[in-house]
Order: C-alpha cells, then sequence, then structure tokens
C-alpha cells in the first residue's frame, strides 16, 4: 500500500505532472499564471475540486452507468466548481474578481474530467482521493512557479509585493499572453529535459543493479 | 429422426425468441436506469448547491459595501490622500462637455480634493477612455489614471507620461501630450477637458473666464427681450485678434441664438480677465446695418464709443472673407432656400456685398474615399472673380496636387461665366487632359461644388436678385 501511495503521489506531481508532462488544463495556465497570487488560489481551487469529485465519482463508480457516466462527471464536477466559486465569493472577493471568468471554467478543465474518466470511476475512493491530492498539488505548484515568474519578470513583485522599482527593470512582454506561451515553453523544456535526464539515471542504475544480480546468482550456481 | 429435429428446432427459435425479449427488456430497464441516475445526481447537486447558496450568502448591503470599497481603491490610486469620499450628484447641465467628453462620477474628499470620472471621446477605432483625475483645491491637477481604455496597445505607452498634465491647472485649452499614440492621447486630453471644464463652472474650481464671460451677457439682458437666448463661443482667436488693440483685448465672441428666433446676436467681450466689457449687437446684419442705432442691443456703460464702432465695422463673415476680398463689405445674408442639398453637391451659406458681390459656400461631394471639399466661390456680375478652398474631408492628395498649384488650378474658373458648366474628369482620362491635377477625385468635388454655386446664383438673379 505504501508503494502505491508513493506510485500516485510520484504520478501526479512528476510522473504526470498535467501541466508540464501531459500538458493539460493549459487555458488558465497561461491565462492566470500574470500573478502568483491568482496562480496559487486558482491551483488550490482546481485541487479541491479534483478531490471532491474524484472521491464522490468513485464512490459512484459502481451505481453510474456506462452510457451516461460523462454527464454525470460533468454535473458532480460543475457542483464543486460552483460550491468553489461562492466561497471564493465570499471570503475571498479579490482572489475570485481577479480569476473571473476562468474559476467557472475549471468544470471543462481537462485535468479533472481525466483522472475521473481514467482513475476515479475504475479505483476505490481512498486511493481516488489521493490522485486528485497528488494530481493538484503537481498543477497547483507547476502553475505557481509559472506566476512566480511571470510576476517577478513583469511586474518586479512577489505575491503583490513589490520588490524593485518596475520602471528601473521590468520586462512587461511577460505579462502578456505571448510571454504566457513563451514562460510555459520554456518550463516545459526544462522539466522534461531534467525529468528525461534523472529517468535515465534511475533505469541505468535498476539495469546495472539487475544485471549485478543475475551475476550474482549464475555465479552461486557454478560454485553449486 | 425428422421429427425430433423438428422439435429441437422449434424449441431453439422459441428460445432466442424470449432471449431477444429478455434483451430487449433488458435495454430498455437499462436507459431508464441512466436517466434515474442521472436526474438522481441532478438532484442531490443541486439540493447540495441550494445549501451552500445559503451558507454563502453575500446580502446586498454587502455588495453595495463591496463595490464601494473597489471604486475607492481604485480612487485612492489616483488620490491616495483620499478621506472619506462623498459622491456628489452630478448636474446634468455640465455633464457632457460638447463634443469632448462627458463625467459619469464625482467624488469629494474630506480635504477638499476632488475625483472626477471623465470620459473622453476620440479614441483608436472610436473607443472613449474613461479617466480619474484628482484635482485639489487650487484648482491643480494632482494626478490622473486612466481606468478604462479598452486600447491596450497604448495602455503600455501611458507609463511614462504620467507626469504629464500633474501640476498644471485647470483649463479647457491644456495641449495635447504626444505619447505616439495620437487618438488615445486626444481622447485622454478631451477627457482632462472635460474635467477641467465640470470642475471650473459647477464645483467652483479655479477660474472660469469663458463663464465670467457668459455672466456679463446674462446681466445686460437680464431685463430684455433677449433674456432668455443662449450663447455659443466663437474659437477663432484670429477673428478676435483683429477686434483687439494694445488696450483692449478680445476675450470672447459668442453668437446667441433662441429656439424658433429668425434673429442672432454677435456678444464681444473684451478683458474679462480684469472686468468684462460687453457689446451686443443684432446679428446678420450687413455693415451699413450694423452701423444704425437699434443695431447695439446692449453694452456695458463704461465701455469707449471706438470699441463699439470697431466691432460694427468688421462682421465675423466679412472677416473670413476678407482674407481674399478685402473690400466686401457684407450687406445682406441670404437663407438658403430648400432643395439645395444632393448627391453632388450642398450650398452651405450665401453672402452678398454691398456692390452685388456674391460670396457661395459650397461643398463638392464624392471626393477621395468618398470625402468633401468645401469651396468659397466669388460671382460678380455673373463672372467668377474669385474661387478658394475653405476645407476638406479626407482628400489625402488635395494638398500635393492641387492646393500647392492653386493659383494656376483656379484659373480654370475664374474668370468664366456663371452659365459655364465645367466637366468633371474620369478617372480614366486623368492625366492626359491638359489642366488637370491627378488628384481627380477632389478636382471633381471642387468642380461640382463651382457648378453648383453659379447654378444658384443664376436662379437669385433670374427671381430677381438677393429675396
Amino acid at each position: 500500500m505504501k508503494n502505491r501511495i508513493r506510485e500516485i503521489a510520484l504520478d501526479g506531481t512528476i510522473r504526470q505532472n498535467p501541466t508540464f508532462r501531459l500538458v493539460l488544463g493549459t487555458c488558465p495556465t497561461l491565462a492566470v499564471t500574470t500573478t502568483a497570487f491568482n496562480s496559487l488560489g486558482m491551483g488550490l481551487a482546481v485541487t479541491f475540486v479534483l478531490i471532491c469529485s474524484n472521491v464522490i465519482i468513485s464512490l459512484l463508480r459502481n451505481v453510474i452507468p456506462d452510457r451516461v457516466r460523462i454527464p454525470c462527471f460533468i454535473v458532480i464536477i460543475a457542483t464543486f466548481v460552483t460550491i468553489v466559486r461562492m466561497f471564493m465569493e465570499a471570503y475571498i472577493p479579490d482572489l475570485y474578481e481577479s480569476l473571473g471568468v476562468f474559476l467557472s471554467l475549471i468544470v471543462v478543465n481537462c485535468i479533472i474530467l481525466g483522472r475521473a474518466e481514467s482513475y476515479a470511476s475504475h479505483n476505490p475512493v481512498g486511493y481516488s482521493a489521493l490522485d486528485g491530492l497528488f494530481m493538484g498539488l503537481g498543477f497547483t505548484v507547476s502553475i505557481t512557479v509559472m506566476g512566480i515568474i511571470r510576476e517577478l519578470l513583469g511586474s518586479a513583485s512577489l505575491f503583490g509585493l513589490k520588490l524593485w522599482d518596475a520602471n528601473a527593470f521590468s520586462i512587461p512582454f511577460f505579462t502578456n499572453a505571448a510571454g504566457a506561451f513563451l514562460t510555459y515553453g520554456l518550463l516545459i523544456a526544462i522539466f522534461n529535459v531534467c525529468y528525461n535526464a534523472v529517468d535515465r539515471k534511475i533505469k541505468h542504475n535498476q539495469h546495472g543493479k539487475m544485471l549485478q544480480s543475475v551475476e550474482t546468482q549464475t555465479t552461486a550456481k557454478e560454485a553449486e | 429422426m425428422t421429427q425430433e429435429v423438428k422439435d429441437v428446432a422449434a424449441e431453439t427459435a422459441e428460445t432466442t425468441a424470449s432471449n431477444e425479449k429478455a434483451m430487449k427488456r433488458g435495454t430498455v430497464l437499462q436507459a431508464l436506469k441512466a436517466i434515474a441516475v442521472l436526474v438522481v445526481i441532478c438532484l442531490v447537486c443541486g439540493a447540495l448547491l441550494a445549501l451552500c447558496n445559503d451558507i454563502f450568502y453575500i446580502s446586498p448591503e454587502e455588495r453595495a459595501r463591496r463595490e464601494e470599497a473597489k471604486i475607492n481603491a481604485a480612487l485612492k490610486e489616483v488620490y491616495p490622500n483620499l478621506e472619506n469620499p462623498e459622491t456628489i450628484k452630478i448636474n446634468k447641465n455640465f455633464e457632457t462637455y460638447g463634443a469632448y467628453g462627458s463625467v459619469s462620477k464625482v467624488v469629494k474628499s474630506a480635504d477638499g480634493a476632488y475625483i472626477i470620472a471623465a470620459k473622453g471621446n476620440g479614441g483608436y477605432g472610436g473607443v472613449p477612455i474613461t479617466v480619474l483625475i484628482a484635482i485639489d483645491p487650487s484648482a491643480k491637477i494632482v494626478a490622473w489614471k486612466v481606468s478604462d481604455a479598452g486600447q491596450e496597445t497604448w495602455m503600455n505607452l501611458v507609463e511614462p507620461y504620467t507626469e504629464w498634465y500633474v501640476g498644471e491647472q485647470i483649463s479647457t485649452d491644456l495641449p495635447v501630450l504626444s505619447a505616439g499614440a495620437s487618438y488615445s492621447s486626444l481622447a485622454l486630453n478631451n477627457a482632462i477637458k472635460t474635467a477641467s471644464y465640470y470642475a471650473m463652472n459647477v464645483l467652483n474650481l479655479g477660474s472660469n473666464p469663458q463663464k465670467d464671460a457668459e455672466d456679463a451677457i446674462a446681466a445686460l439682458l437680464a431685463d430684455t427681450d433677449y433674456a432668455d437666448y443662449t450663447f455659443a463661443v466663437n474659437s477663432d482667436l484670429k477673428y478676435r485678434a483683429a477686434l483687439s488693440d494694445e488696450n483692449n483685448a478680445m476675450s470672447y465672441f459668442f453668437v446667441g441664438s433662441k429656439e424658433g428666433a429668425s434673429e442672432t446676436l454677435d456678444a464681444y467681450v473684451y478683458n474679462v480677465e480684469t472686468e468684462a466689457k460687453v457689446v451686443i449687437l443684432k446679428g446678420n446684419l450687413g455693415y451699413t446695418a450694423r452701423h444704425e442705432q437699434d443695431a447695439v442691443i446692449a453694452k456695458s456703460e463704461d465701455i469707449a464709443d471706438e470699441l463699439v464702432t470697431k466691432v460694427q465695422d468688421l462682421n465675423y463673415y466679412e472677416f473670413k472673407i476678407h482674407t481674399y476680398l478685402e473690400d466686401f463689405r457684407l450687406a445682406q445674408y441670404i437663407a438658403i432656400t430648400d432643395g439645395w442639398n444632393t448627391d453632388d453637391a450642398r450650398i452651405n451659406s450665401v453672402f452678398v456685398g454691398e456692390d452685388g458681390t456674391y460670396v457661395v459656400n459650397a461643398t463638392g461631394k464624392g471626393g477621395f474615399a468618398s470625402g468633401t471639399v468645401t469651396v468659397n466661390v466669388v460671382i460678380k456680375d455673373g463672372v467668377i472673380t474669385e474661387l478658394n478652398v475653405e476645407s476638406h474631408e479626407s482628400q489625402s492628395y488635395l494638398s500635393d496636387h492641387i492646393l500647392n498649384i492653386w493659383d494656376t488650378f483656379k484659373m480654370l474658373f475664374v474668370g468664366n461665366s456663371i452659365d459655364t458648366k465645367f466637366d468633371t474628369t474620369s478617372p480614366n482620362d486623368a492625366g492626359e487632359t491638359p489642366g488637370h491635377t491627378g488628384a481627380t477625385y477632389s478636382e471633381n468635388a471642387i468642380i461640382r461644388a463651382v457648378n453648383y454655386a453659379c447654378e444658384y446664383v443664376k436662379s437669385l438673379t433670374e427671381q430677381g436678385g438677393t429675396n
């Protein structure tokens, strides 16, 4: 079980990182990452919806007929998105205003429907919840990093705090759509280069260990 | 054997039929189950949302408070010293400043400063720009900020230019800043002009010489039959300069009118900065009539007779025509009869001089880019004696191809009888006919205007002169 939890965690945050590996949820990634605060807010909202929808869908996985599974998933996801909207409007109005229409668009975020379809509808509640949690964390961290970079370079601030005079040095390009694409592309490239390098090293080590183990067994047999 | 086979076949057929029936029933049941599950999920989700709606309910008062806080936050960005903001009801009489723009919100700070939200017309693509302008009690512009531009590209140019206008006294004559975005800069300037106009007229900030001039006129006409006339300022600075001398500067020239009344008034205001001196004449009069006693409707007590004579000497229309006819003395202004506006041309005004000279202002249509050219055609004794271009719309090639050779070009018309019908040029023939300029569309608009002016004067003379 511990191994399975570890696998789910690694999949959600690194191996199947929804932003940099699966390239899902591109719309909010590009649109709301103008500031780190907005990115964090969006990420946490998506995480909440992911966990809740995964739990409910997993609970109902043997009840929902196959032919209406997509409408049912969307109704459930839309319900939690609406709850998040109501909560934000009541208690975090500034973030609610900043996220605007992209908060409602979480309903059609590919990550949520994708995980519901591919994981939650075939797995037990506990693991589905964990999958939602770690996928959401992976998404949150990814877009927050992107938000930090764009806000630092574009507005000379971090989480709304002015770090230096924007007139002295800032590149407003990064707050525009073109800058978003550029940042996103570069981060995808960096992430995948690093991931592939680490993956190769791990596989190389595993291969080496396997060979060593085979040699040891062969030597033992010969000795016998 | 055969009977056994038949029995087996019959049994198989029965089984197949009953299986098919069972399958059909099963499919219908499955469909019903699917719909039922979907409906139940929708109902449960709906109930959950209804519960959450109650939990996270925001009252209308709270919404209003938040809206006010948002507006105040925006206002504080413009004027950080904003305290106890009080929204002032807008005076509808001064809400709009002509074609420049309009005021949408006025907020007063406890320290006497005002923040005015003004919309300036004339932005790029015809989109107005809304600007928040902070004005301190001494009528200086403290800061401004664009609150709604709809012109994102220009927004990036605004940052380095936010020091423009800051520290200046409010005025309706502030220069347009040059930010590399001409339309947007003009709209910004219009917004600041509009805010200044409102502040001067309603909030009593800064000096308002135009209002002082209007008040002086109103005071003079208060007990006359012209008390309810409204006056519009004429901005021709050259005319004002022509009627000024070293002792008396003409501050404003107004034209007064009243709906339904044919009579207009000309009001001249001198030295408004010190003490306004006003002369009001009947409008639309020729030189001789303007010197008659009853031509002066009202005048300030201490105004010099020489000043009164000065304004009687030079009517505005004469002033305009004097630029090319120095000896023109207006005898009569002719009201244009109906029907002199076609797809080709339009008659705008006709003045007749004391010596019988007609000056016809006509607009020729169908110019370049469907624009127009407005000309003044001078006709004496049935002959065109002078022609000049007063204005044009969208005629990009007029200056380079026609105006720079105007003295030569106008000779195609000057000296000809008003019976002459000048031919327009087909674009296909441009360049092949001697005397034509290459700016064919502009040229044709001028030709149409001249033809129409001649036709009008012919109709007047056939009717028996100027009536």
